[in-house]
């Protein structure tokens, strides 16, 4: 059990929808099971009393059937959801303030909190260089429609600081089923939020993978500052997320640490050391919701 | 993939399985409450008698420990169910879909102990197919595991020597996430690995796992991808990634999907032209599947179709 909230907006959005429609517990879990979705009323009871909340694709499944079910606008529930998760990064990470930073990035690009994608696997490659610095990472990404054609999604990026100071955002560079709209930088938070343009729209039910690469000019990497960390979350749920560092052949760190958390943000997990394989190192974890994977590498000697 | 049977076939199938084991309602309690999964002689009974049904998450764990007491193929009693959790993780693969396990396959998972339930959760699949200027390439296996209570640690792979180069140990090689085990031969030259996987300091209970076979120098060049995955898988991907060359490709993707108790069902998608190096197709949350990527720079004519194309992948015509 999750302690309720004072600001449970999706608690209160179902509360006041399931109302306003007249219908009873029972008689929702039918119409969810009409569509193919089992979601029991005891499930429903919690969640509309705030003492559980929807994480699992499955639960947001149900969740974005009930909209229609209940007659609701879009976004209207899962919207909630989204910003809870946004709103538990905040709380957890008040300094870096990253959920009000996403939630700023989308309004500015036009995009919205439900855009209808589920992730069903997150993974991202991260190239560690002859400078010991971060070359290139690649994000794959492996998405299902769920009940109307989503043609954009948003993806935030970490940046580089120059030794001077300058900060300079990665490009992304696609390689399989999107292309990159607009773009909107946090320079004093080192962001970039980017729009992805999916190549043909996702139906419901379509399973499709996204991959990218996000990069930085050799000449811009000879000034920024060596970062031995890399971040990998996700405000939305993913049911398995993968992080793997690359390292140069004969250049391997003499320490990897990882954490990972499903629901808060991941450094604030315990860390474990990473064994390397050759030049490969990698930590997974799964039912991600608001959390990520963190890996942090060292060459000095402990 | 939700179609419920009815009701009631959850309690003929449990009341069948039963009567064949000689355990008593008792004794099956106690073994299910024992393994974590409590539950009560009398909610047996009710289930037994079609009174009651498991409609609780909890009930859900103890329907995956009477189908081990009950020594039942996993999903079998679960496929009937109607409960509000990821579902498809725990169905068996469907019999169509288990009926290309060979004999050998099963006889193997005896002899190494590997039982039919290994109680990891198998959250993501992929095979990319890499292909190199020079003529030379290699398929790049991706695995993610989640590691259960009591669960066995390994994994068999198996690999079609027609395209994969394994003479040699050192062909196959694991970039991390396990260590590789036993080798067999099957009638018919497919090879069968056995992947231990690596288990850490068992604070980390899901796995990543990664490894390369090279592409056979004398076979031709693969002109489709065709992946198997026989237990519920997260997401199942096959992949291609070719050489900047700037020739354009088109895609066709079918996927064989194991539904909710019903047969294999088959989607086809048309020729779809291809930007970029790189072509993916995939399926997402299904008990079992199978996925055919083909790609060709044949150019499709009005109506969608190829006619110089004949399908490379076994099945598809």
């Amino acid at each position: 059990m999750e302690p309720r909230s004072d600001r449970d907006q999706f608690a209160e959005n179902l509360r006041v929808a399931i109302a306003k429609r007249g219908l009873g517990l029972e008689a929702l879990v039918d119409r969810l099971r009409a569509r193919g979705i089992a979601c029991s009323a005891s499930t429903l009871s919690l969640w509309r009393n705030g003492r559980t909340h929807p994480r699992r694709s499955e639960a947001i499944r149900a969740v974005e059937a009930l909209e229609e079910i209940l007659c609701v606008p879009r976004g209207f529930l899962t919207g909630a959801i989204v910003r809870r998760s946004r709103e538990t990064m905040t709380q957890l990470d008040p300094d870096n303030d990253f959920g009000h930073i996403l939630e700023e990035g989308q309004r500015q690009l036009g995009l919205t909190d439900c855009d209808h994608a589920d992730r069903l696997a997150m993974r991202e490659i991260v190239w560690i260089g002859p400078e010991r610095r971060i070359t290139r990472t690649r994000v794959k990404v492996v998405l299902r429609g769920t009940h109307t054609p989503t043609l954009k999604l948003p993806f935030t990026i970490e940046g580089f600081a120059a030794q001077d100071g300058a900060w300079h955002p990665r490009t992304i560079v696609p390689n399989h089923g999107v292309q990159t709209g607009d773009s909107i930088a946090f320079p004093d938070r080192g962001l970039s939020m980017h729009e992805l343009l999916l190549d043909k729209p996702l139906g419901p039910g379509d399973v499709e993978v996204i991959e990218f690469d996000t990069v930085v000019s050799e000449q811009e990497i000879a000034g920024t500052e060596q970062y031995c960390e890399h971040f990998l979350r996700s405000s939305r749920p993913v049911p398995s997320m993968v992080l793997e560092l690359r390292f140069q052949e004969n250049d391997m760190p003499a320490r990897i640490d990882s954490a990972a958390s499903r629901t808060s943000a991941p450094e604030h997990a315990e860390y474990l050391p990473v064994k390397p394989y050759g030049r490969f190192a990698a930590r997974a974890h799964n039912d991600v919701y608001g959390g990520g994977i963190h890996m942090t590498w060292s060459w000095e000697t402990p | 993939m939700s179609r419920t049977k009815p009701e009631r076939s959850f309690s003929i199938a449990l009341r069948e399985a039963v009567e064949k084991s000689n355990l008593t309602l008792s004794h099956l309690a106690e073994i299910s409450t024992r393994a974590g999964a409590p539950v009560t002689q009398a909610t047996l009974s009710y289930w037994l008698a079609g009174r009651s049904q498991p409609r609780r998450r909890s009930s859900l764990e103890v329907v995956v420990e009477l189908e081990r007491a009950l020594n039942l193929e996993p999903g079998l009693l679960v496929e009937y169910l109607a409960i509000d959790r990821d579902l498809w993780r725990y169905q068996g693969a469907h019999r169509e879909a288990i009926s290309v396990i060979s004999e050998d396959l099963v006889r193997i998972r005896q002899e190494w102990g590997i039982p039919p339930d290994d109680r990891m959760r198998r959250d993501y699949f992929g095979v990319e197919t890499v292909m190199e200027e020079n003529g030379g390439g290699y398929f790049v296996y991706e695995l993610v595991l989640t590691l259960r209570k009591d669960c066995v640690p390994r994994l068999l792979i198996t690999t079609d020597p027609a395209y994969c180069r394994t003479e040699l140990p050192t062909d196959l090689v694991i970039d991390y996430g396990a260590t590789l085990g036993r080798i067999c031969r099957l009638d018919g030259g497919a090879l069968v690995h056995e992947l231990v996987l690596d288990t850490g300091n068992g604070v980390l209970s899901t796995v990543a796992l990664r490894m390369r076979i090279p592409l056979r120098q004398d076979a031709p060049r693969p002109d489709h991808a065709d992946v198997w995955a026989l237990r519920p898988f997260g997401v199942v991907a096959a992949s291609v990634s070719m050489p900047a060359t700037g020739e354009t490709y088109h895609r066709r993707i079918t996927t064989f999907v194991s539904e909710r108790s019903a047969d294999l069902s088959r989607h086809e998608s048309t020729w779809e032209p291809w930007r970029g190096g790189i072509l993916y197709g995939a399926v997402g949350e299904v008990p079992a599947s199978r996925v055919v990527l083909e790609w060709t720079d044949l150019t499709p004519d009005e109506n969608g179709e190829i006619p110089e194309y004949s399908s490379p992948a076994p099945g598809l015509q």
